[in-house]
């Protein structure tokens, strides 16, 4: 199948990531989307399409209050991180039906001066008596009375099951997310954005660090930060008329029982349902796990990062600890990893900080730049998109 | 903090059969497969002609984690403790707390003991202790299924109350089996 593309990123924005805003998460949005416009040179009356997360507490009506769209399109994606890459699908597919020609897609979040995602309170109140509702773990009825409660701790529980089907030592399976934790810190020490650029990592402060849930290790972890992005898409019509569109070439926004986006029921992220997807995606795209130059994996903790891997077919199942161990994912891997720190040592914007990674692997203006790209992979979970670069279309 | 699990028109008759004592799932009636959580139908055949069956409590391990950082204010004095998922029967995952064991004693595959537990808050969980650590006193407080290990999907909490389990032994029970684990659920 030819490599086909209808929409291309053309502008991306951001905030500073920081650990304390002082600022609304509308103030914050607002900054986002008006770089993103800024960068891809259209104007207010240009854009007629808008696309953000459920979880996003900027809605449509905020952002048009701000900025005077006419939307012919708008749109949600669903469960936080897991569904963020799908923004960028949605928009290609809306303007690939006709629905809108430029579509903008933000993601805003106080993840550190307002709502914390490695805490409860988002899902449950703090008054002495908490209803748990729903069936969902963590935080549900089922779960959160037995103190299941953060997203961390349930991928606390991922990382031991992982460990215990391919029969890693406590020793093997530290090393291996620990070779995560520290790649993706030393890829933000060139990062300036990056929260954590000037506070390297070494596998000893990895290995001394605090267990949160066990087996899992402060530096296993994302960030709680604060900070808004944004990505403007447009058709390929305008696009071929700016300098460096990235280029939309597979997109898929994954689901299926029990695979919402932490959950214990179903199989593990490497399982087949999940590889099954992961195999559609580059099927469809007409290109395959080795087409890629490199990879933003979700990676609100190093082992979602972990089974990434094996769900997309970049390692067998059950061998990205010894891959990531062996091989690594710097620079010099043959599949360099969230090469700008990651939401570990980047920041945490659910994930729409990988997006605009992703965006500037194929322009060839990252921080730490792989050379030569061509195609890189952002997934989420069961939820990714392939991006472009202009001249491998 | 007492955190308190919403019932539902859907989970009543799971938190009834809790509250006398027993682990109940969906089984469907016309595929005989069993589910959990509780669901309007059949996940295997959509079938929504289905029983809450008693389950054998007892499991083993899934998975596991030790949590030593409180997420909410409600567990802040029950760090570290250890929630673990229980494979009760092929398909059902049970969510419980392994109460009063060394975390270095839990495995995956570990063999547990459920029972359901009232906590100080008034709430029915699962329970689980280490097979190899239950003493003939823990033992002896295994639930008795009702005849057939059956009750219709619309049966009340009054209803399958009357299952002869002793009250004030089950006060005296929780008081004793919970105290690691106050605080959620506790008062």
């Amino acid at each position: 199948m030819p490599l086909a593309a209808d929409a291309a990123v053309i502008g991306i924005g951001s905030t500073p990531y920081v650990r304390g805003s002082n600022k609304t998460e509308w103030q914050l949005a607002n900054e986002a989307i008006s770089a993103a416009l800024n960068d891809a040179q259209v104007e207010t009356s240009e854009v007629d399409g808008l696309l953000r997360s459920t979880y996003d507490h900027v809605d449509e009506a905020m952002v048009l209050r701000t900025f005077d769209f006419t939307l012919t399109h708008y749109g949600q994606v669903g469960y936080g991180g897991l569904g963020t890459p799908a923004l960028l699908g949605h928009a290609a597919a809306a303007i690939a039906g006709g629905q809108a020609d430029v579509v903008v897609c933000y993601r805003s979040l106080n993840g550190y001066s307002g709502t914390r995602y490695g805490r409860a309170e988002r899902s449950l109140e703090t008054t002495d008596q908490i209803i748990a509702r729903g069936d969902r773990a963590p935080s549900g009825a089922f779960a959160a009375p037995y103190g299941l409660l953060a997203p961390g701790n349930v991928m606390a529980m991922w990382a031991r099951r992982y460990q215990h089907e391919y029969g890693l030592t406590d020793e093997q399976l530290s090393t291996a997310l620990g070779s995560i934790a520290v790649q993706q810190r030393e890829y933000a020490q060139a990062n300036p954005n990056a929260i954590m650029c000037g506070r390297p990592l070494t596998m000893d402060g990895y290995l001394g660090s605090r267990l949160i849930s066990d087996p899992l290790r402060l530096n296993d972890y994302a960030l709680e930060s604060d900070g808004a992005c944004a990505l403007v898409v447009a058709s390929a019509e305008i696009a071929r008329t700016r300098e460096r569109p990235v280029w939309i070439s597979g997109s898929q926004q994954g689901l299926f029982r029990y695979a919402e986006s932490v959950s214990i029921y179903g199989e593990l992220r490497n399982g087949p349902r999940y590889r099954a997807l992961g195999r559609r995606l580059f099927e469809n795209a007409g290109l395959t796990p080795g087409d890629m130059s490199s990879a933003l994996l979700y990676d609100a903790t190093t082992v979602t990062a972990l089974l990434a891997l094996e769900t997309y077919g970049f390692c067998p199942v059950g061998r990205a600890w010894s891959y990531v161990t062996e091989e690594g994912i710097g620079l010099d891997s043959p599949l360099p990893v969230n090469t700008n720190g990651g939401l570990l040592s980047e920041a945490y914007v659910h994930y729409a900080n990988q997006l605009l990674e992703g965006v500037r692997q194929c322009r060839g203006t990252a921080t730490t730049q792989v050379p030569d790209v061509r195609h890189v992979l952002c997934a989420s979970g069961p939820t990714a998109v392939i991006l472009t670069a202009a001249d491998a279309l | 903090v007492i955190v308190i699990p919403e019932e539902t028109p859907l989970t009543e008759p799971y938190w009834a059969a809790a509250k006398a004592g027993r682990l109940v799932v969906q089984e469907c009636q016309e595929c005989g497969r069993s589910w959990h959580p509780p669901q309007p139908s059949c996940p295997y055949c959509m079938s929504d002609n289905y029983l809450w069956r008693q389950v054998a409590p007892s499991g083993s391990v899934l998975s596991y984690t030790v949590v030593r950082q409180a997420a909410h204010a409600a567990v802040k004095e029950s760090v570290p403790y250890i929630v673990a998922l229980i494979t009760v029967e092929p398909g059902i995952t049970v969510i419980c707390n392994i109460l009063q064991a060394d975390p270095a004693d839990v495995r995956i595959g570990t063999e547990v003991e459920l029972r359901l537990g009232r906590t100080p808050g008034g709430i029915e969980l699962v329970e689980a202790f280490l097979v190899d650590l239950c003493d003939p006193w823990t033992r002896a407080l295994e639930v008795t299924p009702l005849p057939g290990g059956w009750m219709p999907a619309s049966v009340g909490p009054r209803s399958v109350r009357d299952d002869g389990l002793d009250l004030d032994l089950t006060t005296q029970r929780h008081s004793r089996r919970r105290p690691a684990f106050g605080s959620v659920g506790g008062a």
